[in-house]
């Protein structure tokens, strides 16, 4: 399912208009907000509202739960895999 | 109503190649919007070609200033290719992105501008139909002549109309943006790039033509032109231009 890893990154690489980021650029284990990446709060709005269409997956918007799922490429994987199993 | 203008810098599609006249006629298929070197890349992938033209006008023309100046921004239409975008999205029940949503708002520009700037001074942001760049310089002349500010930074913006919206063209087409310092007139000499001007307007109400310039462009011409008076018409009014010959 390495795919999917794949595909998420692509996603936020088209979503957040990354120009200058390729998918190697992004590591698995490393934060996407902040740190890392360097995403921020409307970023956050933007790839919860892009996860939502395209995996048609609910995300509650306020939860601690859900920082989690965007902390890092392994945790949104985890967080996908299992909402559309 | 007298006021200095420094520092105007104007940017339009094609401005590279092309007079304002034969951009209008070429169109806009393809564009090459700033670059916008001085925005980090992380800010500057969100920002629309409307906002790079805007930005860009607005950066050359505080290049030279340290303090920070009041903002008047003014634009007929706004980020209208941005807020058609999101009407359509609503229309057709789709989520809105919440970053176009957040930019879209008529201050966004000069908000950028401020963020990007470190710029805490005030900010207005106006839209006044065909009359919206004079009616900017009116508000800036309101704030220099309440002595809040010696110096307002004036941006205009219009980009053109989406095809959805041409069907209600009254006016040529361009996608422009200008930017300006304007101070009350002083004791002081005129820096270089510096002229005086004066202007006033009457009512006058006339039936609307189509093929006319947007009064931004037709200022813009007249101010780095030779020529000494011109008047600008729009539907509602008459606005009258002249310089001040300082050159004594």
């Amino acid at each position: 399912m390495a795919d999917l890893k794949i595909e998420l990154k692509q996603l936020i690489i088209d979503t957040l208009d990354l120009e200058d980021i390729e998918i190697n650029d992004i590591q698995d284990d490393e934060a996407l907000f902040i740190d890392g990446l360097g995403l921020d709060s409307i970023d956050a709005l933007e790839l919860g509202l892009a996860i939502k269409k395209t995996y048609n997956v609910k995300i509650d918007a306020n939860s601690e739960e859900t920082k989690q799922h965007f902390s890092s490429i392994n945790a949104l994987y985890a967080f996908v895999k299992q909402a559309k199993a | 109503m007298n006021v200095n203008i420094r520092h105007l810098n104007d940017w339009y599609a094609h401005c590279d190649e092309l007079t304002i006249e034969q951009a209008i006629l070429l169109g806009e298929d393809e564009i090459t919007w700033p670059k916008l070197d001085f925005v980090p890349a992380m800010q500057r992938r969100r920002l629309s070609p409307f906002a790079k033209m805007a930005l860009l006008v607005a950066n050359n023309a505080v290049s030279e200033i340290t303090k920070d100046l009041p903002i008047v921004f003014s634009s007929r239409h706004g980020d209208l290719p941005k807020t058609s975008k999101l009407l359509a999205d609503l229309a057709d029940k789709n989520a809105l992105s919440p970053t176009a949503f957040g930019l879209s708002v008529h201050n966004a520009i000069p908000s950028l501008f401020s963020i990007l700037t470190n710029n805490k001074q005030a900010i207005n942001a106006i839209s006044a139909g065909q009359d919206s760049f004079m009616m900017g310089l009116i508000d800036v002349y309101a704030r220099l002549k309440s002595g809040i500010a010696e110096e307002v930074l004036f941006i205009y913006a219009d980009q053109q109309l989406p095809k959805t919206y041409l069907g209600f063209q009254d006016e040529q087409q361009l996608s422009h943006a200008i930017a300006m310092v304007v101070s009350l007139p002083s004791e002081q000499k005129l820096a270089a790039d510096e002229q005086q001007i004066t202007f006033n307007f009457e009512y006058c109400r006339q039936s609307a033509t189509t093929n006319s310039m947007p009064a931004s462009l037709l200022f813009s011409q007249w101010y780095n032109s030779q020529q000494q008076e011109t008047v600008l018409s729009s539907s509602n009014y008459k606005w009258f231009l002249s310089k001040h010959d300082t050159t004594v």
